[in-house]
């Protein structure tokens, strides 16, 4: 008589191809995911609901927990546009400058600006290390806002005017980022000084709600 | 598939007499791999999710020197002044009088809010397009940080109230804030 055999089927399930489809995941995430570059004015941002995502193509002002007015253009032909502007716009003003190609090039690259004009020259040859150990210092005193020396409507002038220009838009994407702990009479100043300016509408940089931490 | 068949075929084989080297599978349990890789997975795209920067939109009006301020129903007005270390003020109208306090959390300023609505919403309505008639008025003290600014402003974003301004702070209301809340009787 023949015997029957129960054929029975092993329960090992191959995984190795499972490990290759994650580790190929996983490595595409890490790749491709955008680290947050090392930002040389530190700013813990409050969170909100909003949803709308931070472009690059916004000029942000970043008022720091001392109050300090910083400002990043995302665009860099732009950058290079509003500090010609700012040149035209006040010629007489800024006579004694001293600007070539080279500072503005440097300029350009310089991720944040964060001084008066007249210390421009000197500052934008600093690489971003040295600059943040400036602003750590302390060193770095922000753009001007004073009534006496409003250096930061000036730079709003000349953005507002680079964006009539060249993109037609009455209201330039201005973004205002501020620290948590960041008093609010510093906030307030660079909203009255859009205000005076006829910049009505711009952003609040913020974070996502729900992160812990 | 990927593993080969080196087992040693339980016995039946026919080299019985024969030196028989032990033989081991090749066989890896990749399963904890697998594991690891999607707990790695899992942990960044959650971590670059929540670490991304946002914009909130603020639209202020414009700057008139010849318009008339804007008349408003009093009963409609919400005031919210925002003080140091994260206290919150608030009064009804358009008097200073009777500042209470209250706090960020949902506990507090929203339910203020909310029971504000339902006041106005009772009394005029809701306009054309189904939202509050309500008319909140931001103050913000001196001593008061950027935090409380975007979480009053994040409050009346989750609340649906669409009308509010960002105002200056009266002498009077700092005098009643000094003073713990009741405004300063004039004798």
């Amino acid at each position: 008589m023949p015997k029957f055999k129960v054929k029975r089927s092993s329960t090992w399930v191959d995984m190795t191809a499972m490990c290759d489809v994650a580790f190929l995941l996983l490595s595409f995430f890490i790749l491709t995911a955008k680290f947050k570059p090392t930002e040389i004015v530190p700013i813990k941002s409050p969170t909100s609901r909003a949803t709308e995502e931070v472009a690059d193509k916004f000029v942000t002002f970043t008022v720091d927990k001392d109050g300090k007015v910083y400002m990043a253009v995302g665009k860099p032909d732009r950058k290079l546009q509003i500090l010609d502007k700012f040149f035209e716009l006040n010629k007489e003003k800024y006579a004694n400058i001293p600007m070539n190609d080279q500072t503005k090039k440097l300029f350009v690259r310089q991720e944040i600006f964060g001084s008066p004009i007249s210390q421009l020259p000197s500052v934008v040859t600093q690489s971003a290390s040295n600059l943040m150990e400036l602003q750590r210092a302390g060193k770095l005193t922000g753009i001007p806002t004073d009534s006496t020396d409003n250096q930061l409507a000036d730079w709003i002038m000349a953005i507002r005017y680079v964006y009539a220009e060249e993109e037609n838009e009455d209201q330039p994407p201005i973004a205002i980022k501020g620290d948590q702990d960041t008093n609010i009479k510093g906030v307030k100043r660079v909203i009255e000084i859009l205000k005076e300016k006829d910049v009505n509408r711009y952003k609040l940089i913020t974070m996502l709600e729900g992160k812990a931490d | 598939m990927a593993d080969l068949d080196t087992s040693s075929g339980g016995g039946h084989g026919k080299h019985k007499g024969g030196v028989r080297s032990k033989k081991m599978s090749t066989k890896v349990d990749l399963t904890p791999m697998v594991d690891l890789a999607f707990l790695l997975i899992s942990f960044f795209m959650l971590t670059t999710q929540l670490g991304k920067s946002v914009a909130m939109n603020l639209s202020m009006p414009k700057k008139d020197l010849n318009a008339p301020p804007t008349e408003v129903k009093e009963s409609k007005v919400l005031n919210l002044i925002a003080d140091k270390e994260n206290t919150l003020w608030y009064y009804p109208g358009t008097t200073v009088a009777g500042l209470k306090q209250t706090d960020y959390t949902p506990k507090g300023i929203r339910e203020i809010i909310l029971d504000k609505q339902k006041e106005v919403k009772a009394k005029f309505g809701l306009d054309k397009e189904g939202d509050s008639q309500m008319i909140v008025l931001i103050k913000l003290t001196d001593d008061s940080n950027y935090k409380n600014m975007v979480d009053i402003l994040d409050e009346m974003d989750i609340t649906k109230t669409k009308i509010y301004a960002i105002q200056d702070i009266d002498p009077l209301e700092l005098e009643a804030i000094a003073n713990g809340g009741n405004a300063k009787t004039s004798d």
